[in-house]
């Protein structure tokens, strides 16, 4: 998450000859903006800091005699600066020009075809021939890990994916390896991205600006199984996505689109619609008990780490090994509802779970690989998910079936695995889950409901959040981090705490591993900002506080599960369909 | 008083050496033994047949003189005058070649000490003057008054672009925090350049000591010498420089005492030759990939590990001792008007003797190739040089004459560079000397932004495209678009000054460049494709070397008669060319 | 070695007597070495010391600049002219021991140039 250097000390520039106020810390891309002037890039995303790379947005500054990138200079006192002229255009289109004579003119059969950064930028300039030889730089095409895609041919070099992953998440799992025109992303030495420290957290494929790094998609095996009479297709919708797939048909960011999801799933052909948010709300019940049991027991380490997301468990396999007896053993939502629908649901309906096909619709690239993790996914006795898809790809799907989503009526999930409350849906952004947690163990431990469900101190964007709940005079103190660059400060302090044999500095800590949580995940609409974040968040939010239950424990198909089918919250049967094991995990295999 | 040395040569046929013994005799008599020595020397190439006397260090020469001469001689050079009547020279112009005075036109400051000391030794370091800056800096100055007489100096950043050194350091000085850097940027890549190199191999402790003094200056206490570890005989020599002035206590904690500590140490460049731009060098150092980054911010800003840098280039830093020694208007009063000081060139190519020179700046490449390097090899024509490597243009003949300095040579699209300079001849095809750049440039640029990522490939496969015979006007044009694209808008100095060999050869040689693109001809015969091997029936006796000495034997013939070349068999080796003595093959 | 103090250079330069009695000085940059300027060094070596000739200090310098006449070296001895002799072969590095160390006699046919002035002591032109 890029925040801009804002310093508050507003300074006087000229742009295009017009006297603008801005702020000192910005650069003149930005400032530009005041100037409605929206200088053209490929590189600059918004939503991170410059890498400089593509040569595009170069503008003039009166005295200096050369062009400068308006991307990363930054502003000064006084500074004239002309955005567009002859010259500028010239300069920009032949660089243009010279990025498209290395970019494979496949435009027609490429996953970003419609909505690539490079695609309409050649729109903007008018580009109508291709005046230098064809020059292309194939590199391997590297689909390893499942999740993500690398196509080295159409990477225009913006640098953007080695920015998100190596400075903002941290993970170094990109690179740019070889020099000059050879130069291409892969993993550090070459190797394929699965033998490499990645954990498809997507934040490269969500970010790039064409179609080099892009989800794995899983798009024809969705249509195979509902092109097939002997398959019983189920469908499960993740919170997040319910928040921001309206982006991709022109609606607002936050805009929530639950029952009109659930109609299209219908109009599909899915024969089960259910959701995620019921298995949130039935995580919350394991991690809570377990979170209790941890702290009335004294067994199990403490402070416990929440395990939801698939990048973050990945991240810690690899990155911290020695803490994952700190992890949560409940799986992530979307996986307690696949292993419930081919045991609990195929026994109440009586279908063949053999026949069942679990498709979950994800924020997510990382839940990609979590489906086939280990073989506790697939603790019904079949793969318990059998794909998960992006959101990016749903609007795919939606938009070749033809199907106009924003003109379906409203309708509900089915039963026994589609009702949720507001507790389960906010786990969709960054705090979320803990939030959750906190309203239903504070039930658990006092038997009364919080006063204030809106547990404010673990909400909103900033990197690390820590606070102290109070319940019955006893602190449970916890820390709430996104995005595995901020992740990293907090491990680290308790992985010092714990060498140092000392006290714990938290009690329970959730991590998701993209900025913003499972909203601003790397399966989601293109150009996510910080303000996009915020607006995904108060959807997600708006969502929960016009819910008639917003606690876990009071969901009706949560109690009638524990009733009917696992007895209760940790349960031997819900140990064996609900949780799962951890182990470490190289950075490199080889 | 000076010692003077008489050498002697006389002919074979006087074995009994008249006038050796004739000057002996004299000398003793007159005991002056102590002020002459008399040498017997081996024949000094003047066609005379009588002897020869040379007398050093006037460096007169007599031959036209008797042995009963011998005499007055002596006696005039015993008051340091000569006998006109019988000097043959007394000055360089009439010596043999290689007896001319090599360093006349040159002026050493750089490399003062290379080659009279023994680069492993702090001791000589010290006989001949080292470190005495450092304790003139530490004792008698403060980094104010260093800062005055670097800017006094007019010293000028020898990496290339020129940037006045006594600003950068005030700029440096002037950032805030406790911790601060230096370094030495010993990346030196150009092709044809190793002036660095030899300064680090020759003398080190003069590079260690600029930086001492710099580190005083800006409030440093650790500096870092990036060096390309091709140069492993430089890397052991400043190691050694370092542990020695270590334990002198010159480097290291509380240096001469004071509290002044600095520390220097060696980091290894794996020979990227971008490395060299400092924002790539730091990243290197740092262990990152030696990528570029946006500037502003200045490393004297924000530079290594995101503190205040300091980054000179190892001729600048090798100044330095010199310039506090002396003081700043020393300093300035060589050179020209804006570019101060001496200026070391690698000089190579097709000179007759290509070497290292130091020479102040305002120096004509005339006087550098033909008054200091003997001018072109095998007396061929002069066509262009090459400066700033691989990031400068060509200078033809006409500018031969011009001063040189930062300003003049970007006046006519070069640079100064780090000091190549490379000589070219008539025998050298301008579009194949660019090609050569280009793909220097291609290979060594790091791939991070798209002009010059792609925009260089593009204008060598252009080249490629020329020299292949398949070149269109619109080629040009479209080089000229490419360059555009790189000068204006590349990230670092390795993309924007790329296509500056193409752009000034198109400058000066465009005609050249036509007859490669319109007439498919090249004249030099480097295009292999665009030349033609062809005998002079006319002239062609029949000797039949060609024939013999031809690679592919396509030169076929009777003795006596005129030969024929095989034009589809010939590989344009241009052998038939060089051997025939009667120049009837002809090239075209 | 005790650390050096404010002063102690200068001591050291005032207090500093050679023990030899002349110089041969051997370009080996490590272009000196690529043309043969270490196997000159080593028949030097040889040379002097087969000869007793210890009072002359055989030392490793860096390129003198010249390098279209390397392996060169300059020659320093009391009471005569400093000479560079350039393109050294061993035949000439022998004769330049058994000539021009013991003989005084300049060794022409490889002689680069007499410097009109002592340079290896002033270090810079006037």
């Amino acid at each position: 998450m890029y925040i801009e250097k804002v310093t508050g000390k507003m300074i006087e520039i000229k742009i295009n000859g017009k006297v603008f106020k801005a702020d000192n810390g910005m650069t003149i891309i930005e400032a530009a903006k005041l100037a409605h002037v929206k200088i053209p890039t490929l590189c600059k995303h918004d939503d991170l800091p410059a890498t400089a790379s593509c040569g595009i947005c170069v503008v003039k500054i009166k005295g200096n005699r050369k062009l400068l990138r308006a991307c990363c200079t930054y502003i000064e006192p006084n500074m004239e600066i002309t955005t567009h002229d002859g010259e500028l255009y010239e300069v920009r289109k032949n660089v243009l020009d010279l990025i498209l004579s290395s970019h494979p003119f496949a435009c027609l059969t490429c996953l970003r075809n419609g909505d690539c950064e490079l695609q309409t930028l050649s729109e903007e300039f008018g580009i109508r021939s291709r005046p230098y030889k064809e020059m292309l730089q194939p590199g391997p095409k590297d689909a390893s890990t499942q999740a993500i895609v690398l196509d080295p041919v159409k990477c225009i070099h913006c640098g953007r994916c080695v920015e998100v992953c190596q400075n903002i998440q941290k993970v170094y799992a990109l690179e740019f390896v070889s020099r000059g025109f050879e130069s291409r992303i892969a993993p550090a030495g070459d190797i394929s991205m699965a033998d490499s420290p990645c954990i498809k957290c997507g934040q490269c494929s969500a970010h790039c600006p064409v179609g080099a790094l892009v989800e794995f998609s899983e798009i024809p095996k969705v249509w195979a199984a509902l092109g097939n009479p002997e398959v019983f297709p189920i469908v499960q919708l993740a919170p997040a996505v319910r928040v921001a797939i309206g982006e991709a048909f022109g609606l607002p960011a936050g805009t929530i689109l639950t029952k009109k999801i659930y109609a299209l799933f219908r109009r599909l052909g899915f024969k089960a619609i259910f959701d995620t948010n019921f298995g949130a709300d039935l995580t919350i019940m394991e991690e809570g008990s377990e979170l209790i049991n941890r702290i009335t027991t004294g067994k199990g380490a403490m402070p416990l780490i929440t395990s939801c997301c698939p990048a973050w468990v990945d991240f810690l396999e690899k990155y911290y090994p020695d803490l994952i007896e700190h992890f949560s053993t409940a799986k992530s939502p979307h996986e307690m509802v696949g292993a419930l629908a081919k045991t609990y649901y195929a026994e109440k309906e009586k279908i063949n779970p053999a026949s069942m096909f679990v498709v979950s619709v994800m924020p997510c690239t990382a839940k990609k690989y979590e489906v086939s993790r280990t073989a506790d996914m697939s603790s019904s006795g079949f793969q318990d998910v059998d794909v998960s898809i992006t959101t990016r790809e749903l609007v795919r799907m939606i938009k070749s079936s033809g199907i106009q989503l924003l003109d379906l009526e409203d309708e509900e999930a089915d039963n026994i695995l589609g009702s949720y409350t507001g507790a389960g849906t906010i786990f969709g952004a960054t705090g979320g889950v803990m939030e959750a947690a906190i309203r239903t163990t504070y039930f658990l431990l006092t038997g009364k409901n919080l006063d204030k469900l809106d547990v404010e101190v673990v909400r909103g964007l900033k990197g690390v959040k820590t606070g102290e709940i109070d319940v019955n005079g006893k602190k449970i103190r916890v820390a709430v981090a996104h995005g595995t660059g901020n992740v990293r400060a907090v491990m680290d302090e308790l992985r010092a705490a714990k060498k140092a044999g000392g006290p714990m500095p938290y009690d329970f800590i959730e991590v998701m591993a993209c900025e913003g949580g499972c909203i601003a995940g790397g399966g989601q609409p293109y150009q996510v900002t910080n303000a996009i974040r915020k607006k995904r968040t108060e959807g997600i939010y708006a969502d929960d506080k016009k819910s008639t239950l917003r606690l876990s424990h009071e969901n009706p198909d949560v109690k009638k599960l524990y009733e009917d089918f696992l007895e209760k919250p940790l349960s031997p049967k819900a140990h064996k369909l609900l949780h799962n094991h951890y182990k470490p995990r190289p950075l490199y295999y080889k | 008083m000076n010692k003077q040395y008489i050498f002697v040569w006389e002919p074979e046929t006087q074995k009994d050496r008249p006038v050796y013994n004739k000057i002996v005799k004299l000398v003793n008599e007159k005991t002056l033994t102590d002020r002459f020595e008399v040498i017997r020397s081996p024949f000094i190439g003047f066609t005379t047949n009588g002897p020869i006397v040379r007398i050093m260090p006037e460096n007169v020469i007599y031959t036209k003189f008797k042995v009963e001469d011998v005499e007055d001689i002596i006696d005039a050079h015993l008051k340091w005058t000569r006998v006109e009547k019988f000097v043959l020279t007394y000055d360089n112009k009439n010596l043999p070649v290689q007896e001319k005075d090599t360093t006349s036109k040159q002026f050493k400051i750089v490399l003062r000490n290379i080659g009279y000391m023994d680069p492993e030794s702090i001791d000589e370091y010290i006989l001949r003057g080292g470190y005495k800056a450092l304790e003139k800096t530490l004792f008698d100055l403060n980094p104010d008054k260093v800062i005055t007489e670097m800017k006094a100096s007019g010293l000028r950043g020898r990496g290339g672009a020129g940037f006045p050194t006594g600003l950068k350091w005030e700029l440096t000085k002037k950032e805030p925090g406790p911790q601060k850097y230096v370094i030495c940027n010993a990346d030196e890549g150009d092709p044809g350049a190793y002036m660095d190199r030899s300064v680090l191999e020759g003398d080190p402790h003069s590079v260690l000591e600029g930086m001492i003094i710099g580190g005083f200056t800006i409030g440093a206490n650790q500096g870092y010498i990036y060096i390309r570890a091709e140069y492993p005989l430089a890397i052991e020599r400043l190691e050694k420089a370092i542990s020695a002035a270590k334990e002198k206590g010159l480097l290291g904690q509380n240096i001469l005492g004071t509290d002044f500590s600095f520390d220097i140490e060696l980091r290894w460049g794996a020979g990227a030759f971008v490395c060299g731009e400092e924002t790539a060098l730091i990243a290197s150092i740092e262990g990152k990939r030696g990528n570029p980054r946006p500037r502003p911010p200045f490393p004297s800003v924000s530079g290594l590990w995101g503190k205040p840098t300091f980054i000179n280039n190892v001729e600048t830093w090798a100044n330095v001792p010199v310039i506090i020694e002396k003081g700043g208007a020393w300093f300035a009063s060589i050179g020209t008007e804006k570019s101060k000081g001496t200026k070391v060139f690698a000089v190579t190519g097709k000179v007759t003797n290509p070497g290292l020179v130091e020479v102040p700046m305002g120096t004509t490449i005339r006087e550098i190739v033909y008054d200091i390097c003997g001018g072109i090899q095998y007396n061929k024509k002069f066509k262009a040089v090459q400066t700033g490597g691989p990031s400068g243009g060509v200078i033809p003949e006409k500018f031969l004459d011009m001063p040189i300095d930062y300003e003049s040579l970007q006046s006519i699209g070069s640079i100064m560079g780090s000091g190549g300079l490379i000589v070219m001849d008539e025998d050298d095809c301008m579009v194949d000397v660019n090609k050569f750049y280009l793909q220097f440039s291609v290979d060594e640029s790091c791939g991070k932004c798209s002009p010059c990522r792609i925009g260089g490939i593009q204008i060598l496969s252009l080249l490629n495209k020329i020299t292949k015979g398949n070149g269109e006007k619109e080629d040009l044009d479209k080089i000229k678009s490419i360059s555009l694209a790189m000068q204006k808008a590349s990230l670092c100095a390795l993309g924007q000054t790329t296509p500056n060999p193409v752009t000034s050869a198109l400058l000066y040689f465009e005609d050249e460049y036509m007859r490669h693109i319109e007439n498919k001809k090249c004249l030099t015969g480097k295009c292999r494709d665009l030349v033609e091997y062809v005998v002079i029936t006319d002239k062609c006796i029949g000797c039949g070397l060609c024939a013999v000495r031809c690679p592919v034997k396509c030169i076929t013939g009777e003795k006596r008669k005129p030969y024929i070349i095989d034009q589809k068999a010939c590989i344009k080796c241009g052998e038939c060319y060089t051997v025939c003595k009667f120049a009837a093959v002809k090239r075209g | 070695m005790d650390k050096m103090k404010k002063g102690d250079l200068e001591k050291f330069r005032k207090a500093f007597k050679p023990d030899h009695k002349g110089e041969i000085m051997i370009s080996m940059g490590t272009c000196g070495i690529a043309a043969g300027g270490d196997t000159i060094y080593k028949i030097f070596e040889e040379e002097l010391k087969s000869k007793g000739l210890e009072s002359i200090k055989l030392k490793k310098t860096g390129c003198l600049g010249m390098c279209f006449c390397e392996p060169n070296l300059v020659v320093k001895l009391e009471g005569m002219p400093e000479i560079l002799y350039g393109n050294v072969d061993e035949k000439a590095a022998r004769s330049i021991v058994s000539e021009h160390v013991i003989k005084k006699n300049i060794l022409n046919n490889y002689v680069i140039f007499m410097p009109s002035k002592d340079t290896g002591l002033n270090i810079f032109k006037d």
